[in-house]
């Protein structure tokens, strides 16, 4: 077979066929996963389990706690109806879908497996077209929300377990309304301390072991950026930036993300969905700001939740 | 079970109700007909508008006189001219109503004036269409050993690095004539550029403020900004004679550049009055989605005077340039900048 031709800006010295080329990136892709795999591989020989996927399983179960780093992942996506008032931007309600992809860890601390767990919550949405009523306008709006809190979690009778804590949220978005003048944006950005808490019921439904889960948090006291009444981007140019920064608390910045989610536990992969309601409302300097997110979520949890062992052997909050 | 749930799903609901139906009142509360589509403007403008007290302007008299205008059988179109001129009311020119069909203007800031330029003529006659020009700008040196710049627009964006090649062409002339006459304003921006390259050191730009809340009263305290001058590495024109060419169409940016030229030791105010423009403008909407732009936050100048009702030429220096000159090819405005200029001695 003659050699390819070569393009005319490749130097021949780095052409290798596709095959050759195939095989080195496979090869590369092999080298990387083992030394990935390998710290995990060796955690699970340790707990006498079959696979690395198996330590989240195995981790919540009785393995020693300071082996105990379980992770349980759950990778969403969101969809739903989104609705916001910001008064910077206009007196109007501006609606319409928003998408969103999220992710929430969650795992019980090694130092108390059977009382207290960390979650990590990341949530990135957006909506390209927000209407208003008349639907001759619209608006763009990005948002992202972090969340870590650390909670104690009780079992109780009936395959209930509840749980409660606190942690730290930080939110940044901003609203686009691009044919307004020196307002064209309005940017959200809070911290807080908030409150989580939840209530998760495990049941089995034709076999399929399953866990519904309410989660909620809320913002108890922070800090929140509003501006002026009536100040121009041009001001805070100008370098006036007093009065843009508010202490925040449940009196004026009340926001709630409620969470509903169904998991069904598969074996080796777990699911859920879900549907979660973020509302939020923020007051200062004469101005509101107010959203409302009604989405349902899809999720995929890897490597299951663990369900299959023995109830007595399962530490697993939700 | 169910029993013991029954608290549970009842108090979850219950929240979930409380939370979807919370604050609705933080939208606008008028309805999407002719009188909640005319009262809201009404609204916008008595609680946001920052020249009420100042025009001595009785809002809520001067809506209820143009709401009795208004019938059911009003059309769209009427409705519209109904607010277009309830907003004329405000004599500004940063007021606009929008709509998906035509925008109001307010144009007697600028129609009820001479006009004092012509484009033409100052091509023609003036620069013998042998001007330069670059980011926004036409430059040009009269034999008098005079730079001369055009800025018609400060929409347009002034690069830094265009301003240095027409501050170094003309870095040889003795004096330096301005012309923003026709210039309408744009972004406020451009002022810091064109500022810095005529002050050696730090000088007081004026001050804003903004509303507070919805009482007529309410503003902050005046922000008090400066100009900086140019990093060293750029071209200046300092410690030269400059001239600023105005008119009235002179508007909003060009009518704050005008203050703070004026307030430089080395510049003379040459033509007539500025139209003003001291409001920023803000934008706000309607329950059908028409767009009310509309004065927030008041300029003063570095005098510490209401840049609104516009900039006086510097004393003495106040002329036209008549319509019937002009059609002849004379621009008196120019002509007499080019004189007084030239009395100057050149640079050594």
């Amino acid at each position: 077979m003659p050699p390819p031709r070569l393009p005319k800006w490749m130097p021949a010295q780095t052409y290798r066929p596709m095959t050759e080329r195939f095989k080195q990136y496979i090869s590369t892709v092999a080298l990387a996963s083992a030394l990935a795999l390998y710290p995990a591989m060796t955690s699970a020989e340790e707990l006498g389990v079959d696979s690395a996927a198996d330590i989240r399983t195995a981790s919540f179960t009785d393995a020693p706690s300071e082996t105990s780093r379980p992770v349980t992942g759950c990778y969403s996506l969101e969809f739903g109806r989104h609705s916001v008032v910001s008064q910077y931007l206009a007196p109007v309600t501006y609606a319409g879908t928003r998408y969103a992809v999220s992710g929430r860890w969650e795992k019980c601390m090694p130092f108390a497996p059977q009382s207290a767990m960390m979650a990590f919550e990341a949530h990135v949405d957006g909506a390209l077209s927000l209407l208003n009523p008349r639907q001759n306008s619209s608006m763009q709006a990005i948002d992202a929300d972090f969340a870590w809190n650390m909670r104690g979690w009780w079992r109780l009778p009936q395959g209930f377990a509840v749980s409660a804590g606190g942690g730290l949220e930080v939110e940044a978005g901003a609203l686009a309304l691009l044919k307004n003048s020196n307002n064209p944006v309005s940017v959200n950005v809070a911290a807080a301390v908030e409150a989580a808490a939840s209530v998760s019921w495990t049941h089995r439904f034709w076999r399929v072991p399953t866990v519904v889960t309410l989660n909620l948090r809320t913002p108890l006291l922070g800090a929140f950026y509003m501006p002026g009444y009536g100040e121009t981007y041009y001001e805070m140019y100008l370098g006036n930036h007093a009065g843009l920064v508010h202490c925040g608390w449940p009196g004026n910045r009340r926001k709630v993300n409620l969470h509903l989610g169904i998991r069904l536990d598969l074996g080796r992969t777990a699911m859920e969905l879900g549907y979660r309601l973020d509302w939020q409302r923020a007051s200062a300097n004469n101005l509101v700001y107010r959203s409302l997110t009604n989405a349902f979520t899809i999720g995929v949890i890897p490597g299951g939740l663990g369900m299959k062992r023995p109830a007595s052997r399962q530490i697993r909050p939700f | 079970m169910l029993r013991k749930l029954t608290p549970s799903v009842t108090a979850a609901s219950a929240l979930m109700f409380m939370l979807c139906t919370a604050c609705s009142d933080d939208d606008i509360s008028y309805a999407d007909d002719n009188y909640g589509n005319f009262d809201a403007l009404s609204e916008i403008i008595d609680t946001r508008y920052c020249f009420l007290q100042e025009k001595d302007i009785d809002w809520r008299q001067t809506s209820a006189s143009y709401r009795a205008l208004i019938t059911d059988e009003t059309n769209e179109y009427q409705l519209f001219q109904i607010c277009a001129s309830m907003l004329d009311c405000l004599e500004d020119g940063h007021v606009n109503l929008v709509s998906r069909f035509t925008t109001s203007y307010y144009r007697k800031w600028w129609t009820d004036y001479p006009q004092d330029f012509d484009l033409r003529t100052l091509q023609q006659d003036y620069l013998d269409f042998r001007y330069l020009s670059t980011s926004g700008m036409y430059y040009y040196l009269f034999p008098e050993n005079v730079g001369y710049i055009y800025y018609p627009s400060f929409s347009t964006t002034v690069s830094e690095l265009g301003l240095d090649y027409v501050l170094a062409a003309l870095s040889d002339s003795k004096a330096l004539i301005i012309d923003i006459r026709n210039n309408g304003g744009g972004v406020l921006t451009n002022i810091d550029t064109f500022v810095g390259r005529f002050i050696d050191h730090e000088i007081p730009g004026g001050s804003i403020c903004h509303k507070t809340g919805p009482g007529h009263d309410d503003f902050s305290e005046p922000y008090f900004f400066t100009y900086k001058p140019a990093p060293d590495y750029r071209v200046k024109y300092l410690d030269k004679p400059i001239v600023l060419l105005t008119n009235r169409s002179c508007y909003s940016a060009a009518n704050a550049f005008a203050a703070v030229m004026k307030s430089l030791p080395n510049v003379t105010l040459i033509g007539a009055r500025t139209g003003g423009g001291g409001g920023l403008p803000w934008t706000s909407e309607l329950p059908n989605g028409w767009s009310i732009r509309f004065s927030a936050s008041p300029l003063y100048g570095p005098d510490g005077e209401l840049t609104e009702f516009g900039i006086d030429p510097t004393e003495g220096f106040e002329c036209h340039s008549p319509a019937d000159e002009l059609a002849a090819g004379y621009d008196n405005i120019l002509s007499r900048a080019i004189e007084y200029l030239a009395t100057f001695p050149d640079p050594e």
